[in-house]
């Protein structure tokens, strides 16, 4: 009985460790800055279709690309298309190719590393061979292989990207489980009869959500990126759709003679990137406070 | 845990980067005093081209595109060779020729000095076995049907006939060629300049596999034998394809390049980099960056080129396939393309819009249009075919190899198909070669393509939708079209010949298996130190004449 007490006791503190990294992350200005200037952007993301002064695709060949004015606040691209209204939409595909495909690599990458790294031994030698077999296949070759087989589709990019990206994911979180897998309170855990996925589950894994976080945060630029590249080569989204980085490449092409459709977008990509590294490096530092005290 | 991040490492990061950067860009001003590459190649003898994609191959009976003739020319030569400038056919392998009085016999003397790049001598007995390579049926030379001007070429071709010595192809001797034509042809001399009539060493084909086997490797760098003014020396795939001077050329004393370095870059606005910061002379692909035109056109007119090319930029249809297969279909694709806006907004390089496959001859042949830009109509023939309003008509794709100025161009025509007739067509971009491969196979629905003239004569447009050429990417075999060639190849009377051409060109429009969009200028950017080079209506350009002066002190 007073075991069930004192386990329910511990159940009631970890709750409030999560009340506790809430109100660190509060203190700390540039986390919240970054997770102002994100909602922003996704609140505007979702309104996009309604708060959208013009439509993505309506060209007017006629006007051409025109800095910008107060009809159209950051000017217009070679077509006449309004760009404020293309880089909304652009943030609703780069947003959520960042968003999915990140989360497909956290899932599978979490899972793996955390299982290879506790149970160790053979089973952690062939998942991580596993790995270092796929780390070896080169990812252009793999997509490419991918869209033949299954077709062109968004969702199979979203797939596609997340089955790549989860490779370093699992190695980081197996390196942290292996060093934690000998501490004593996991020791203590199996005493006390828990079960392995138990053990994985309500140890393991809160305690390499720094590195897990971080890891994420540095992970969403880059598969926006990414997605850019895909579309280069015919992968991704199609023309007239535009994302951050379709918007992000046209405008290099032209940025001498029609500047400013580089320079929003850039803008935007930059602030969500360093916005997404404050509020990652926020999380860390309020869920580990061992790491910000020393 | 460890602590693997600080707080303010991101912020530290930041700095130090701006730091990098800073230091770069110092560095990289200081090194600007460096020499460039043009520099180095102005005193080095060495040019440097910016060249489109990767070619597919340097076969010359093996490939199609502009980026593999490029470097062709520069490594094979033909029995003639056309005046860089004008395209009068002149003397190449063959220093004489004599042609029968019925214009069907040809006897070729190939110079004595003829030599391949490792010094074998060149015969007629080579010619007469390229030949043979490239009529082979089983070697899929797209350009097979320009060997059926000789004497029962195509009946070889088709399997009627096996013995190839029926075929009007005969050496006399080591340096007497007979070439026997099925009819007369008064532009043959020009043809002969094709790559598909460049002689290849039978020895080296041979030793890198069958006759007609299209994975043979002998035109790697280290087994590569041309008869070229020059011979392949390096062969980066996706880096370089470096030239040098063919010591074993005939002509090789006039020859004043040491050497040709081509790039494979596939983007205009990168070509347009590398030309500013001195590491290419000449851009030689037939578009260029769009928005740049007008920024060279007002700063920099002297590198900048313009040329009207003979040569038509069209999209392909797919008819084998709904809803293409109905001519309403595709007429209605044709007549609500306002091209006078594509030419003027989209391409902004002096193109002029095409109602027509073939392209006007300013001293021949001048087509008629069937058709104008008329929206009324196209909505009209939509209707007819069962889409009224566009209502179920199919998602279907236009399929362009990447590029960004295929892009704009295909964009444009998205949207005026959408305005005009309300349906919606994808884009769909894929890699040169892997377009190549899906055109070739039918398994697009609408293709972007280009022809530019490889001679100058109608009938080299014509025989783009011969039924079943490497080069008809429509599904389009009508018999009666093919008979309609036949009858112009054995025309000889100009006058009949320009209303067979008009027949012909009356049966594309009536058919449309093609949408023509604009007629091609030839916009190439020419550094002032580049000499001995010309814009011509071909883009065809060889190197034996180029040379290299810095005048700009």
């Amino acid at each position: 009985m007073s075991e069930l007490i004192q386990e329910l006791q511990q159940y009631e503190k970890g709750r409030s460790l999560w009340q506790d990294a809430f109100r660190r992350l509060r203190k700390n200005k540039l986390a919240m800055f970054g997770m102002a200037v994100l909602s922003i952007i996704v609140v505007l993301a979702l309104l996009t279709p309604w708060i959208a002064p013009y439509s993505y695709e309506q060209q007017d060949l006629y006007l051409g690309a025109t800095p910008p004015s107060a009809e159209h606040w950051f000017g217009t691209d070679v077509f006449g298309r309004d760009q404020l209204t293309r880089m909304l939409y652009g943030s609703r595909i780069s947003l959520m190719v960042g968003l999915v495909a990140t989360s497909v690599a956290l899932l599978i990458g979490v899972l793996w590393g955390t299982i290879a790294g506790f149970f160790g031994g053979r089973v952690d030698a062939i998942m991580m061979r596993l790995v270092d077999i796929l780390y070896a296949l080169p990812f252009a070759i793999f997509i490419i292989l991918l869209t033949v087989v299954f077709g062109r589709s968004m969702l199979l990019l979203f797939l596609a990207i997340g089955a790549v990206e989860w490779l370093t994911m699992a190695r980081i979180v197996r390196g942290q489980v292996v060093s934690l897998r000998r501490q004593e309170f996991i020791e203590a855990a199996v005493a006390m009869g828990l079960t392995r996925w138990q053990i994985m589950q309500k140890h393991l894994i809160p305690n390499v959500l720094g590195p897990i976080i971080i890891y994420t945060t540095l992970t969403i630029p880059s598969v926006i990126l990414l997605e850019s590249f895909l579309s280069f080569l015919g992968l991704g989204i199609q023309p007239p759709q535009s994302s951050w980085g379709s918007l992000i490449k046209a405008g290099v092409e032209t940025m001498e003679e029609y500047p400013w459709l580089l320079i929003y977008p850039g803008i935007l990509l930059s602030l969500t990137l360093f916005s997404l590294n404050f509020l990652g490096d926020g999380l860390r530092d309020a869920l580990d406070p061992r790491a910000s005290q020393d | 845990m460890v602590s693997l991040l600080r707080g303010s490492l991101v912020i530290r990061r930041f700095f130090l980067w701006c730091f990098l950067s800073a230091l770069a860009l110092l560095l990289s001003a200081c090194g600007e005093k460096q020499e460039s590459n043009r520099d180095w190649g102005n005193k080095n003898r060495v040019l440097f081209v910016a060249n489109g994609e990767e070619p597919k191959g340097l076969d010359p009976h093996l490939t199609a595109g502009d980026p593999d003739r490029n470097v062709i020319v520069g490594l094979f030569e033909g029995l003639t060779k056309l005046h860089p400038k004008t395209l009068e056919p002149g003397p190449g392998v063959a220093e004489s020729w004599t042609i029968s009085d019925d214009g069907l016999t040809y006897i070729f003397n190939i110079r004595e000095n003829a030599r391949w790049s490792n010094g074998d001598p060149l015969t007629a007995h080579d010619f007469v076995w390229s030949y043979k390579r490239a009529l082979t049926p089983t070697l899929p030379n797209e350009y097979a049907y320009m060997m059926f001007y000789f004497k029962n070429g195509e009946a070889f071709y088709t399997g009627e006939i096996d013995d190839f010595s029926e075929v009007g192809v005969k050496a006399l001797n080591d340096y007497q060629l007979q070439l026997e034509l099925a009819n007369p042809t008064s532009f043959f001399l020009q043809v002969l300049d094709h790559h598909s009539f460049y002689p290849v060493h039978k020895a080296t084909v041979l030793a890198g596999g069958d006759l007609d086997d299209p994975s043979n490797r002998w035109t790697i760098p280290e087994t590569f034998v041309g008869n070229g003014p020059f011979t392949l020396k390096r062969w980066e795939i996706n880096n370089v394809i470096e030239l040098e001077k063919n010591p074993h050329f005939w002509g090789a004393e006039d020859v004043w390049l040491e050497g040709i370095h081509f790039y494979p870059i596939t983007e205009y606005s990168v070509e347009e980099r590398y030309f500013r910061s001195g590491k290419i002379h000449l851009t030689h692909t037939p578009q260029m960056a769009i928005e740049k035109i007008a920024v060279y056109r007002e700063k920099n007119p002297e590198f900048l080129r313009i040329y009207p090319n003979y040569a038509t930029y069209y999209y392909s249809i797919n008819m084998t396939q709904k809803p293409f297969d109905d001519v309403r279909v595709r007429k209605a694709l044709a007549l609500s393309i306002d091209r006078k806006t594509l030419v003027e907004k989209v391409t902004k390089g002096e193109e002029v819009p095409a109602y027509t496959m073939v392209p006007p001859d300013p001293e021949g042949y001048q087509p008629k249009s069937y058709f104008s830009y008329d929206p009324e109509l196209a909505r009209q023939l939509l209707a007819e075919a069962g889409y009224p309003n566009g209502e179920g008509f199919p998602v279907r794709s236009v399929l362009y190899n990447t590029n960004e100025n295929h892009k704009k161009v295909a964009l444009a025509i998205q949207q005026m198909w959408k305005d005009t007739l309300n349906i919606d067509i994808q884009l769909e971009n894929q890699e040169w070669k892997v377009y190549l491969n899906t055109m070739l196979n039918l398994h697009h629905d609408i293709g972007r393509t280009g022809w530019i003239a490889d001679y100058v004569e109608p009938t080299n447009f014509f025989n783009v939708l011969i039924p079943g050429g490497g080069n008809n990417y429509t599904g389009w075999a009508s018999p009666e079209y093919k008979a309609l060639l036949d009858e112009i190849n054995a025309t000889v009377d100009i006058e009949k010949r320009y209303e067979l051409f008009e027949k012909a060109n009356k049966m594309i429009a009536d058919v449309m298996p093609l949408i023509p969009l604009y007629y091609y200028s030839d916009l190439n950017l020419v550094h002032t130190s580049v000499k001995g080079w010309y814009s011509n209506v071909m883009h065809y350009h060889r190197f034996e004449g180029v040379y290299l002066e810095d005048d700009s002190e």
